[in-house]
């Protein structure tokens, strides 16, 4: 694919997606606070976008693991519908997605990748990865300026592409890019009508997303736990320094801020994960067997002639 | 002396359906990973095949040289043996965005139906081939190399054969420009009786 077509299909048409259904449900013409939730459906609909032209449409069931978080996002989009003042539904709800997420990607390791134990404590480990990025994304844009907030969260899932790109997943990476192109087009449309950026609504969403796909990498690519755990606390980082944050009176300092200190996890979960990559790279391939079995190199230390 | 004719024929009658289903009777052979090479090729950017080979392969046949329709076919190929002397590649190759060893570690060919194909011990197989949960059924030919048996006493008997995939078909969709979409898998398979 060349470049012109996977900026097209990977980063155009997303964009062009999510202005659409936000200038069509939101009306901002009239008042850009309307129909908040729309927020929400266009970024699920910006990532649906991305990876049905890049990956094809999801089969259902979703046999292959790599088509279940599209088909998360839909329930993702449902929560995004509630209002902010139902909070406990909606961390509810999505700790129950969580949980699906987490059987739908741990399903097809049972028994074979890990034992029961093990299973719980991922299972347990992903449901709070989902529940750190939902409540922290919703939290944190709630008090900071809405283009700032999708500016931080554009850093974040940005930063999920490039981690999962490294994890050997560079088709999961251009789809996450996708929900990072709905996010820009968001921005853009704050530059006019701010409270149009606003994406706490789209909390579900983005935490489906960059959640399902970043535990895709460590689960079935080479993706790292800390890079993980680094980029799902990320949100709770800006809650913690929301006070701080929405301090400064430049609008400049009050936008780039928020994206500066979400950089610093996100920075290092990069690193983190480009060292990873780097490092393999260099490793040798030798045989490797205690004799007893075929190695994993694939030579046979029982090999006469 | 009429008597011992008539012993002698029966005898002959009764011995010589014996002879025959030993001549004919089907075998069994499993599969033997060392001498098993499973070679596939992909275009690289339109530019030069380039090769790589799955390491081991396993499973079983059975085969019967005077009834074919007799003979069938089951193989297994670990995914994660997948080796094109690029460790970086071979990663990729594991990743979601080819075959997904982690969920899908193995490739299966389970025959439904081998029948004698044109040519001297050449048969036609029928078979399921899944890869990556995707199951198809394919049709390829494969020709006996040959037959004989080991310093330990053990018969062997030897096939070779060509397979061509549509890889989008299966799912493994990535790079659909890069790479070729036909996959070329070159195979020989020995197989040890018993």
């Amino acid at each position: 694919m060349d470049p012109v077509q996977a900026g097209l299909i990977g980063v155009v048409a997303p964009s062009v997606a999510a202005t659409a259904l936000i200038l069509l449900l939101r009306r901002p013409w009239g008042s850009a606070n309307a129909a908040p939730w729309a927020t929400g459906l266009a970024l699920a609909v910006a990532y649906g976008v991305a990876f049905a032209l890049i990956l094809g449409w999801p089969s259902l069931p979703p046999i292959d693991m790599t088509h279940a978080t599209p088909w998360l996002v839909i329930p993702a989009v449902g929560i995004a519908f509630l209002p902010l003042r139902v909070a406990k539904g909606r961390a509810l709800a999505t700790a129950a997605l969580g949980l699906l997420n987490a059987a739908m990607l741990l399903g097809p390791l049972a028994g074979r990748s890990f034992d029961a134990t093990e299973l719980v404590l991922h299972a347990l480990l992903i449901a709070a990865s989902f529940a750190a990025l939902q409540t922290g994304i919703e939290r944190a844009t709630a008090e900071l300026d809405p283009r700032a907030g999708v500016l931080a969260a554009l850093t974040l899932v940005s930063g999920a592409a490039a981690a999962i790109l490294l994890s050997d997943i560079a088709s999961l990476a251009q789809v996450t890019g996708g929900l990072a192109a709905g996010l820009g087009a968001l921005f853009a449309l704050g530059l006019w009508r701010p409270e149009l950026a606003r994406v706490t609504h789209a909390a579900p969403v983005i935490a489906t997303v960059v959640g399902g796909t970043l535990w895709g990498a460590v689960l079935y690519a080479n993706g790292r736990y800390e890079v993980a755990v680094l980029l799902a606390i990320t949100p709770l980082v800006l809650w913690a320094l929301r006070s701080t944050l929405a301090r400064p009176r430049r609008l400049l300092a009050r936008l780039a801020v928020p994206a500066l200190i979400a950089l610093v996890p996100v920075g290092a979960a990069a690193g983190l994960a480009a060292s990873a990559y780097f490092a393999d790279s260099s490793e040798q391939v030798a045989p490797a067997t205690d004799g007893s079995a075929p190695a994993d190199d694939g030579y046979d230390p029982n090999y006469g002639y | 002396m009429r008597t011992i004719r008539k012993l002698a024929l029966a005898a002959l009658a009764l011995a010589i359906p014996a002879l025959v289903s030993t001549s004919a009777s089907a075998a069994n052979y499993s599969i033997d990973s060392s001498h098993t090479s499973m070679v596939f090729k992909i275009q690289h950017l339109g530019v030069a095949p380039v090769y790589g080979r799955f390491n081991k392969t396993s499973g079983s046949f059975v085969y019967d040289a005077a009834k074919p329709e007799a003979s069938s076919l089951n193989v297994e190929i670990d995914v994660n043996s997948v080796f094109t002397a690029e460790k970086k590649r071979d990663d990729h190759l594991k990743s979601p965005d080819f075959f997904s060893a982690k969920q899908f570690p193995t490739i299966t060919i389970k025959s439904k139906s081998v029948t004698a194909a044109k040519g001297k011990d050449v048969l036609k197989v029928v078979a399921d081939v899944t890869i990556r949960g995707v199951t198809k059924t394919l049709t390829f030919d494969i020709a006996k190399t040959g037959e004989g048996q080991d310093p330990w006493g053990n018969s062997r008997v030897g096939f070779e054969g060509t397979l061509t995939i549509n890889r989008m078909d299966f799912g493994v969709s990535f790079m659909p420009d890069g790479l070729g979409k036909q996959v070329t898998i070159m195979f020989a398979v020995e197989g040890i009786k018993g």
